[in-house]
């Protein structure tokens, strides 16, 4: 891995995006304005759903819970961006480049990495700033989880780019990933507060574990060690779609080429 | 430079490249010819190490492309079929981005950059974004990326494709001093026959997977060509005819024509001499671009 090569990749994909900002905008400012309208109404939902309910603010649960939902749409604007890529010829002149495919991968990841992790921070604190969220637990604890959940919307959206043959594909399963997956998951509303079977449902989408970790660490007062469990089952579902997608990626790009 | 050895790639029960082996020397210019299909961009996508090949080798500089594609890649300026640029991004800005993937520093990759929009012409355009280039400049701007890293193995597929002919003769003019002044070995595709033969050392042929014919154009044409009358009619058909003496032949083969009730009008009669396009026809009964009627 040749830090120089990640540099120039990641800096000129860095520079597309910059170009893309209005989107971006659009994916801070929206969930801005839905916590904004949710916090006060969730309120009496969030003091019966939670064990520390009696001390969390409507903002303890709705800016986790909506920073989650929307940041989950980074994927399929991550996901268009690669496919972008593909129709322009670029991305065959980069995988013809000397660049290797990790560097190539991880170059173009990093900079969406970057927007995603502004996003959480800027969501955070607008709702510090603006609506009534705490930080009553560890700081270590909020750092490791915006990590685990930028880590995992990373390779969610890796996983969908190996897996779609278009770029319709990918906008379709991402409002599936983000919407769907992110009311069963408990972003939305808090899951006790959900039908049954949706309540058993919940624990296979990362979002219940993000907003159980990230409400937790926030309006709850849970340390480090109460979101180790969130983060690592984050890491590992990411770990587990990167090795899948990586694999499936280098066979299906040869197939493409060749098409 | 470059070491093509018994290359095979199959797509299921298709096999695009069967057996194909060649050589390109340092400083040399070497044309890839065959029809659409003959399996030319798969060779040159397996050359770069875009396609992994079933069986077979190919070398760039004592490199094995499938046991390390970062070094061989590192000798290679690619430029495929279809052009390759970020339409976002200026003509520079393509230009120095793929510059300096290549390693080279800020201040190189500028002034490589610069000096590839005065030669290729696009100095007008170089601030300009890609996305809004006429095709012929995107073209050259496709061709100057891969020009970047001054190659030593220089892949070209179809790249002379829509310029005009002062841009083309130009472009042929750049390949051409690529090979000569800095002893880039050139893999050439190309379906203008002519252009290959004005600038090739020598010419690959290949057809359905397979090469017919490897040797310098004046050998091709001694080995493959024969001479041809061409006959063109009203109705846009052509029918050609390969003839050893095409002025003690043509008469026979004007009384053989059909003139009756609904024939169509013959045009015109052209007599082509043995060239590098009747030796391309002679080995794969078609012309590069595919429109002439074959007569037994």
């Amino acid at each position: 891995m040749r830090l120089d090569r990640l540099a120039v990749i990641g800096g000129n994909e860095w520079r597309m995006l910059w170009k893309d900002q209005a989107v971006v905008m659009l994916l801070i400012v929206t969930p801005a304005v839905m916590m904004g309208i949710m916090a006060d109404g969730l309120a009496p939902v969030v003091r019966e759903s939670f064990d520390a309910g009696a001390s969390m603010s409507g903002a303890d649960f709705a800016v986790p819970g909506f920073t989650v939902m929307f940041a989950f749409f980074m994927t399929g604007f991550m996901g268009n961006g690669f496919f972008l890529e593909r129709g322009w010829g670029t991305w065959q002149r980069l995988r013809a480049s000397s660049a290797r495919s990790a560097e190539v991968l991880l170059g173009k990841t990093a900079p969406y990495a970057a927007v995603s992790t502004l996003q959480i921070l800027l969501m955070l604190a607008f709702g510090w700033l603006v609506l009534d969220l705490h930080l009553r637990g560890s700081v270590a604890g909020l750092v490791l989880m915006i990590v685990a959940v930028v880590a995992v919307i990373m390779a969610i959206a890796l996983f969908l780019v190996a897996h779609c043959g278009s770029s319709q594909q990918i906008s379709a399963l991402t409002n599936l990933v983000g919407i769907v997956g992110g009311v069963i998951g408990g972003a939305f509303l808090p899951v006790d507060s959900l039908p049954g079977w949706t309540q058993a449902v919940a624990y296979v989408t990362p979002q219940y574990w993000a907003v159980d970790g990230l409400s937790g660490v926030l309006g709850a007062g849970d340390g480090l060690a109460d979101v180790v469990p969130n983060a690592a089952v984050l890491l590992g579902a990411a770990v587990v779609l990167i090795a899948l997608s990586a694999r499936r990626l280098s066979l299906t790009e040869q197939e493409r080429v060749a098409a | 430079m470059l070491e093509v050895i018994d290359l095979v790639k199959r797509y299921g029960e298709v096999t695009a490249v069967d057996g194909v082996s060649f050589h390109v020397a340092a400083g040399e210019i070497v044309g890839l010819l065959g029809v659409n299909g003959a399996g030319k961009s798969t060779t040159l996508e397996t050359i770069v190490g875009l396609v992994t090949p079933d069986s077979g080798t190919v070398t760039v500089d004592g490199h094995d492309v499938r046991a390390h594609p970062e070094r061989a890649r590192a000798h290679i300026g690619f430029a495929a079929q279809d052009t390759a640029l970020y339409p976002r991004l200026t003509v520079r800005e393509n230009l120095r981005f793929f510059g300096r993937l290549t390693g080279a520093s800020r201040h190189d990759a500028d002034a490589r950059a610069d000096e590839l929009i005065g030669l290729l012409g696009l100095t007008e355009q170089a601030g300009r974004l890609a996305g809004v280039l006429s095709g012929g400049e995107a073209r050259r701007a496709h061709v100057a990326v891969a020009l970047m890293a001054r190659p030593r193995l220089l892949l070209l597929d179809e790249a002379t494709v829509g310029l005009d002919v002062r841009t083309r003769t130009h472009m042929l003019e750049l390949v051409v001093r690529a090979a000569r002044d800095s002893g880039a070995a050139v893999l050439f595709s190309s379906h203008y026959l002519a252009e290959v033969e004005s600038i090739c050392d020598r010419v690959v042929i290949i057809h359905r997977g397979r090469v017919l014919a490897d040797g310098t154009v004046a050998e091709t044409i001694a080995r493959h060509a024969k001479s041809a009358v061409e006959f063109a009619f009203g109705d846009g058909t052509r029918q050609r005819h390969e003839v050893s003496d095409p002025a003690a032949e043509l008469p026979a083969l004007l009384a053989r024509l059909d003139t009756g009730a609904g024939a169509p009008e013959l045009k015109s009669v052209n007599v082509l001499p043995a060239s590098l396009e009747t030796a391309f026809w002679a080995l794969t009964g078609e012309e590069p671009a595919g429109l002439v009627e074959e007569v037994a």
